[in-house]
């Protein structure tokens, strides 16, 4: 066992090694900054999310290796996470939709004037905790490749379904609205050619539907497009913060309060990131909360305590970390980001899972090793500029929007130099607004994209393998545990609803038979 | 909130009883070699169901269940249907004219018009960003990442 365990540290060794000699590359360092600084940004825009800024730069990745691309689109994911939580402490607005729970104690510290104490802490806990959870990463990634390298069609089935049905219930206010835009997303998936028999699909002699509708049009019109309509819409004057910005060191006694808090925010958003359907998001929600529960003093909450920023902010980036894992080694995103950065690989012609991560150690170990060195990045670029970058929030809003319209446009045109792709953005644009307007999550209809071709293959395989027996998903032990796994995700917000209203519903019976007595 | 959601209810009832009549259309299970093998149909046919029977429940429960009526502002106000319309008539006349005209007449032409509709008393930085950014667009796509974009009248 001891042999066992020497071993299989040294081979992490090894690997990090190895991904250290791909990530150092004068290249990779200049994507590495180049996705970290773009990431920054993002975050610190409102309005643009990390989806859609991942999205809008996949055609600049075109020309890189998919190494590169993928050192990039990761640097974008977790920079947004840093950059998010500087509007949120600075003028109590997300720059994205992980930092929501940031705002709370961050904008009262810095009403009381430590805005660079929060700042600060935000940052070393991004940094805290996107290192443990690159640790994370690597730990776990290898065993789990390695189990499922095993997997048959039924497995893959059952994991993609899990993925979609998790995100769905956990990803909207509401099940049936997530159910509807993953099923929505599935139907759209199934424009193009059908991947078992040829057959062209819905494309009533288009040809430029014959390959389906393009991965990158849908997700940037449904997020970048979508959002600028709904940022339009609203008041464009930009606010200013006031408060001045000094002592970007949090002193000893704000590390004595948040040690704790930079611990479980960092497991907590790690663990959260892994699982399915959840994300950064829900990560810090879940973090703060926590913190709350099992604090001294939780009536100090949201007056602007120093643990209410470190929470929050290490589980966000915590969490980047873990969703890497199912895409890495199952090649199954959990959320909608993973699923913009998987699409943008299968452009590439790469498929992340076990086969590639057995044999591209090069780029899995190159990507986790460019992660310490973009954390390290980040931190440079928020402790020390953190001014610089706080004055992009001074760009007014009639300039930002037209010039993110014709980025994305651009951007998408570019891809196949095709012109239908853009009009496919413009009409999935206005689709993404009222989505966001009626409350219908946009991330499932991009997982569902993203998913779709490889359910429906392995479904069709696993139904042909069982001759139509559909208790193949179910007597065959991995794909049973994950098949149980997505029902519970889609009965469970039901039977919460039962729970919590049993009294009420308890009571109404008791008074139907009252009545028939 | 509610009459969004009965409408949407009803639009995706429509389509997947259109979706479902169009997958009718395609090739269907057959046996190809003595082997079983499911058509192209199967998986849109079983997705209009399970689509048809969401938008019922959705129907239902924006009819029924009014006690849980959210009063989130959901239409924009009449200047925000504006600045959304120009946002929406500019990209999509920018569609229409950028490969006529190409790249960098037509972007030129999107920013400055809808920075002066959003914004109308400052037409002098939005001429001024307008030229940069379209300049600094043009060294990106065309000289970096050697993108063929649509050329214009002027070969730019």
């Amino acid at each position: 066992m001891g042999y066992e365990r020497e071993r299989f540290f040294m081979d992490v060794l090894n690997n990090l090694v190895l991904g250290f000699s791909v990530a150092l590359t004068p290249i990779n360092i200049l994507y590495c900054f180049l996705g970290v600084l773009a990431g920054t940004i993002i975050g610190i825009l409102p309005g643009i999310g990390p989806v859609s800024g991942i999205a809008m730069l996949i055609p600049f990745s075109f020309g890189m290796n998919p190494t590169s691309a993928i050192i990039m689109m990761a640097g974008i994911y977790y920079g947004a996470m840093y950059g998010g939580s500087t509007t949120s402490i600075l003028i109590n607005m997300p720059g994205e939709s992980a930092s929501v729970m940031t705002c709370i104690d961050g904008y009262q510290l810095a009403r009381k004037g430590r805005a660079g104490a929060a700042l600060g802490m935000a940052a070393f806990a991004s940094f805290i905790a996107g290192t443990f959870s690159v640790v994370g990463l690597m730990v776990l990634s290898p065993p789990l490749a390695k189990f499922a390298l095993r997997f048959g069609p039924p497995e893959y089935f059952a994991l993609a379904f899990l993925g979609l049905t998790a995100i769905s219930s956990l990803g909207g206010s509401s099940l049936l609205k997530g159910l509807i835009s993953g099923v929505f997303g599935m139907m759209i998936a199934m424009i193009g050619t059908d991947p078992i028999s040829g057959a062209s699909r819905f494309c009533y002699g288009i040809q430029d539907l014959i390959d389906g509708l393009s991965f990158i049009s849908v997700s940037v019109g449904l997020f970048a497009i979508g959002e600028v309509m709904e940022t339009v819409e609203g008041s464009l004057s930009v606010s200013h913060f006031k408060s001045k910005l000094s002592g970007l060191l949090p002193d000893i006694d704000d590390w004595r309060a948040s040690k704790g808090a930079l611990v479980r925010g960092s497991i907590i958003g790690f663990i959260v990131g892994v699982l399915p359907g959840a994300g950064a998001t829900i990560a810090s929600m879940l973090a703060y909360a926590v913190e709350k529960r099992i604090s001294k003093h939780p009536e100090k909450f949201g007056t602007g305590i120093i643990e209410g920023v470190a929470a929050p902010e290490g589980a966000n980036n915590s969490a980047t970390g873990g969703a890497l894992v199912p895409l890495l080694t199952l090649g199954i995103p959990g959320g909608a980001a993973t699923a913009v950065m998987l699409g943008g690989l299968m452009i590439h012609g790469l498929r992340p899972g076990p086969l590639l991560f057995k044999q591209h150690g090069d780029f899995v170990w190159g990507l986790i090793a460019s992660m310490y060195i973009g954390n390290i990045m980040l931190l440079i670029l928020n402790l020390p500029l953190v001014r610089v970058f706080a004055s992009i929030l001074r760009i007014p809003r009639f300039i930002l929007l037209p010039m993110v319209v014709v980025f994305s446009a651009l951007g998408v045109y570019s891809v196949n130099n095709s012109l239908g792709e853009v009009y496919v953005m413009f009409i999935f644009g206005i689709i993404g607004y009222f989505m966001r307007k009626l409350d219908f999550p946009a991330a499932p209809v991009v997982l569902a994209i993203v998913l779709t071709p490889l359910m429906e293959r392995t479904l069709r395989q696993s139904l042909m393998m069982s001759r139509m027996d559909l208790t193949i998903f179910f007597t065959r032990p991995v794909s049973c545990v994950l098949m149980t796994a997505a029902l519970l995700s889609l009965f469970y917000p039901l039977l919460r609803y039962l729970w919590s209203n049993r009294d009420y519903l308890r009571k109404r019976k008791m008074n139907k038979n009252r009545g028939k007595l | 909130m509610r009459k969004g959601e009965i409408i949407s209810s009803i639009i995706l009832f429509l389509f997947s009883l259109i979706f479902m009549a169009q997958s009718k259309k395609l090739s269907g299970m057959g046996v190809v070699g003595g082997e079983l093998t499911l058509g192209a149909d199967f998986l849109p046919f079983w997705l209009s169901i399970i689509m048809l029977i969401l938008s019922i429940f959705l129907f239902l429960s924006s009819i029924l269940l009014h006690t849980e009526e959210k009063t989130g502002i959901l239409l924009p106000t009449y200047m925000g249907w504006k600045k959304i319309f120009y946002i929406v008539a500019g990209l999509f006349g920018y569609l229409l004219i950028l490969e006529r005209i190409g790249f960098a007449l037509s972007t030129f032409i999107f920013l400055i018009l809808t920075m002066i509709l959003l914004e109308r008393h400052k037409s002098l930085i939005a001429f001024i960003v307008s030229v940069l950014v379209t300049f600094g667009l043009y060294l990106l796509f065309r000289l970096w990442l050697k993108a063929p974009l649509p050329e214009g009248i002027f070969g730019i």
